[in-house]
């Protein structure tokens, strides 16, 4: 388990970002690693990706209820 | 200021003043552009969208970006690392300093001292825009803007596409009275066009006016009108509103423009450098999500999962700079 966690919030069929995190000249995108769901195997997808402030683990929620996200914050 | 600047600008052509008749364009707004950090951490300033100049007034351009000028320390030159764009273009001129690019489609360039990359993003495209090697391990002076221009819904899907516009294709041409230079990078003025090609009607010049230097131009009624300080300070408008670095202009409406600069322009060229923007507005409806510009939430949901999929392009391993063990599993954004 990775000791910062990151938990969000996503509302049904909507996005949320999690904090801005520094990336150098040579950082590329990976996969981001979810680590837990609730409700238990909700439909999310996560990317980072450049948004306003830098750039943030963005992740969409596909179910049409709200679900908890928690993420690897390592990208 | 090594963005293309010619010693006599009195042998070249020149734009004549719009008539008596024409309807001066009075300014509506004035934002001082916020300041941000991009990519890697480099610097910008964003003057639009703001509050002040939002979507609907810029239309059809999307953002405006800043970038510098700033001297770079050794090591201290940061770029944008990989990133997707889908549903507009992306027009990045460099005026001093170079900056590298690479995309998902393999292709690549190198833009310099008063050159200009329009990028259509299109349907969607992966890349990146970093600063060159040696600017990095030297420093250096590196400034220039990046301006986002949308696409109507029908272009949205454009396959992407690259012109690659150097500073010596530039149109040059000077203002009626010899003491302004203006650099065409697309669209038309007084009967000259810029080199650049763009999908609906719009004009991008960089102008350079000599201390005291009054430029008036003719501009179609039909295309929005804004304006951003790049250095020095001057008026706009026929109330002659004082305008300084880092200042967005919105115009009302009317078919010419009027600049001046100050008596003696601050910054390293001692003249005022100004950005003139404009184009028919598209006027549909904007669905925006950091670098996705669509048109409907649904669209936006669409751009993500093909990005976060792979759909919209992978990472080329050859630009791959760790173990190349890894590649595969980099590639994947």
């Amino acid at each position: 388990m990775p000791t910062n966690p990151i938990a969000l919030k996503v509302l049904p069929r909507n996005f949320a970002s999690g904090p801005p995190f520094p990336v150098d000249n040579q950082w590329r995108p990976g996969p981001v690693t979810i680590l837990s769901t609730t409700p238990e195997g909700a439909d999310v997808i996560a990317a980072p990706m450049p948004t306003r402030g830098g750039m943030r683990i963005i992740v969409y929620n596909r179910e049409p209820f709200s679900v908890e996200v928690v993420l690897d914050p390592v990208v | 200021m090594p963005a293309v600047t010619p010693e006599r600008w009195t042998a070249l052509p020149r734009v004549a003043e719009p008539g008596e008749s024409s309807i001066d364009r009075p300014v509506e707004r004035i934002v001082t552009a916020p300041s941000l950090l991009e990519g890697a951490g480099f610097p910008v300033r964003r003057p639009w969208p703001t509050r002040e100049i939002g979507f609907r007034e810029a239309d059809p351009f999307l953002l405006l970006d800043h970038m510098g000028a700033v001297e770079y320390a050794p090591g201290e030159a940061k770029g944008a690392p990989w990133h997707p764009h889908r549903g507009f273009e992306t027009v990045t001129y460099i005026i001093d300093g170079a900056f590298e690019h690479h995309d998902s489609q393999g292709g690549g360039g190198y833009i310099s001292n008063g050159d200009t990359q329009w990028m259509t993003a299109g349907a969607g495209i992966l890349h990146d825009e970093m600063p060159p090697e040696n600017l990095v391990r030297t420093g250096g002076l590196f400034h220039g803007i990046q301006l986002w221009v949308n696409l109507p819904k029908k272009l949205k899907w454009t396959p992407p596409r690259y012109q690659s516009l150097e500073s010596n294709h530039v149109t040059l041409v000077a203002s009626e009275r010899g003491d302004a230079l203006l650099r065409i990078i697309a669209g038309d003025l007084g009967g000259y066009h810029g080199p650049g090609v763009t999908w609906t009607p719009v004009t991008v010049i960089h102008a350079t006016l000599e201390p005291n230097a009054m430029l008036r131009i003719p501009w179609p009624k039909n295309y929005n009108a804004l304006a951003y300080v790049l250095t020095g300070s001057g008026s706009v408008g026929p109330a002659g509103v004082l305008i300084h670095e880092g200042q967005g202009v919105l115009f009302g409406t009317g078919d010419a423009l009027t600049i001046t600069a100050s008596a003696s322009p601050e910054g390293p060229s001692h003249r005022l450098e100004i950005l003139l923007l404009g184009g028919e507005p598209i006027r549909e409806p904007i669905a925006s999500y950091g670098p996705f510009v669509m048109n409907t939430h649904a669209d936006i949901v669409q751009a993500f999962e093909d990005y976060q999929s792979g759909r919209m392009g992978t990472i080329p391993a050859t630009n791959f700079k760790g173990d190349s063990a890894n590649a595969d599993e980099s590639d994947r954004p």
